[in-house]
């Protein structure tokens, strides 16, 4: 579902981005996992069938963004935050939520190590980004794969992020247009809007 | 994907959405074109509702030129895996499947990731170009069953794929694959080394089980041979249950 491990941008840009992804489960987990869920979550299972379904009415399939994030842990999908507080907090619910579904974080790894354990957590298993290799002369401008590598699928192109671009800074198109037309395009919905809109400011 | 030439007015409004870089003017017509060896079947085009006379038209995609979709678009599921294109769950569920233990380094290879796309035929000189750093290591290097690219092998253990597969454009598809620790250093030369000979880009991930107290082993190694890594990565946090006992 997510590419999320090659993000590109400096580092206090990269303080503002966490994505936080929830798994399902493979198959011969997939009995003990539903049972465990059901008997935490009653109703979440209906007439036999897995439903897949966000606490408190959040929808399935896209991904969840801060200020909904705040309503209660997401069993399968992503969340995108802005804040390593609201990284920790949101892990914490998670923690207590005990939803039995693997967690997975895409950011900082010292940050994201840090909250783990000042919520008394640990990190089981770490992937670090070694970079791109190969004919890197065939890619776009630093600051249009800051936004494209926000989608885990390259699905926004870069000439796209290009025009848009150029639209804000020609007073055609207002940035939060700008912003939204990107993530529209991202369909795990993991395109972080808070740190594009600051991405296009510094342009 | 094609465009219905009837339709299309040569607006040009589709050009930059395409991932591809697919889709230009046709000169003197005033119409658009998909260029068909550069589509790589993502759809952007026609599910993004660029085109203000919907003149986009999806093509029967037969094998081979079906692998174009399944690793391009997001939601096109891979039949064997049944899992979405290029997906693969890597290290994500380890702490329920215990796919990477101590003392194992796994690694990931997005071919043509970030936005260049490529063919199956540089997949293909990466994969032999890690599976021969893997010789003279006990175990070699092991590519994960469980994953879309390994599916379009020849086998798992030699890296070539498929005859008919190596001419197709995709978006980029995930190597991934595990070997001892001590061969950590032999797969980055050789992945630095292949890196001359493709005509795309490729990200690479690194991934390591943690120990007891939460450190990460392979870190010191990357520290300790001066290999550069971003400080961003990926966590799983170990809240899967059951908790793999490795």
């Amino acid at each position: 579902m997510t590419h999320s491990l090659h993000r590109q941008g400096p580092e206090e840009s990269l303080k503002k981005d966490f994505v936080v992804l929830a798994m399902g489960t493979g198959a011969g987990a997939m009995a003990a996992q539903k049972a465990r869920l059901s008997r935490r979550f009653p109703g979440l299972y209906k007439a036999g069938k897995a439903v897949y379904r966000l606490l408190r009415g959040l929808k399935k399939g896209r991904g969840v963004h801060q200020k909904q994030a705040r309503k209660g842990p997401v069993i399968r999908g992503a969340v995108v935050l802005d804040s390593r507080e609201a990284l920790r907090d949101y892990l914490k619910m998670l923690k207590e939520a005990d939803t039995g579904r693997p967690v997975v974080v895409s950011g900082l790894v010292d940050e994201v190590d840090g909250c783990l354990r000042e919520i008394g957590l640990k990190p089981h298993t770490v992937q670090f980004s070694l970079g791109v290799f190969g004919k890197t002369e065939r890619l776009p401008a630093e600051d249009v794969l800051q936004m494209t590598t926000m989608c885990g699928h390259d699905m926004v192109a870069p000439k796209l992020v290009e025009k848009w671009a150029e639209d804000v800074r020609r007073g055609k198109m207002p940035k939060e247009k700008a912003v939204e037309n990107m993530a529209r395009l991202c369909r795990c919905g993991i395109f972080n809007r808070a740190r594009a809109l600051e991405i296009l400011d510094r342009q | 994907m094609r465009i219905d030439e009837e339709k299309c007015t040569g607006c040009r409004l589709c050009i930059p959405y395409c991932c591809g870089g697919a889709i230009a003017e046709v000169e003197g017509r005033n119409k658009c074109a998909v260029d068909q060896d550069l589509c790589v079947e993502c759809y952007v085009c026609r599910w993004s509702g660029c085109c203000p006379q919907d003149a986009f038209e999806e093509t029967e995609l037969e094998w081979p030129r079906s692998v174009r979709h399944t690793f391009s678009a997001v939601k096109a599921a891979f039949s064997d895996t049944r899992m979405d294109g290029r997906g693969t769950k890597e290290m994500k569920t380890n702490d329920i499947t215990g796919r990477f233990r101590l003392g194992e380094v796994g690694f990931t290879v997005d071919v043509g990731r970030p936005g260049v796309g490529t063919t199956f035929a540089d997949v293909e000189k990466i994969a032999m170009a890690v599976a021969e750093a893997g010789e003279g290591i006990e175990g070699g290097v092991s590519f994960v069953e469980d994953n879309p690219t390994t599916r379009l092998m020849k086998d798992g253990k030699s890296g070539k794929f498929r005859d008919d597969v190596r001419g197709e454009r995709i978006l980029s598809c995930i190597l991934e694959f595990k070997i001892e620790e001590e061969g950590l250093m032999k797969v980055i030369r050789a992945l630095r080394a292949v890196a001359e000979e493709v005509d795309t880009v490729f990200s690479v991930g690194c991934i390591s089980r943690c120990r007891e107290d939460g450190t990460v082993p392979v870190r010191a190694m990357l520290d300790e041979a001066g290999v550069f890594y971003r400080p961003n990565g990926k966590v799983n946090v170990g809240l899967g249950r059951p908790l793999s006992p490795y």
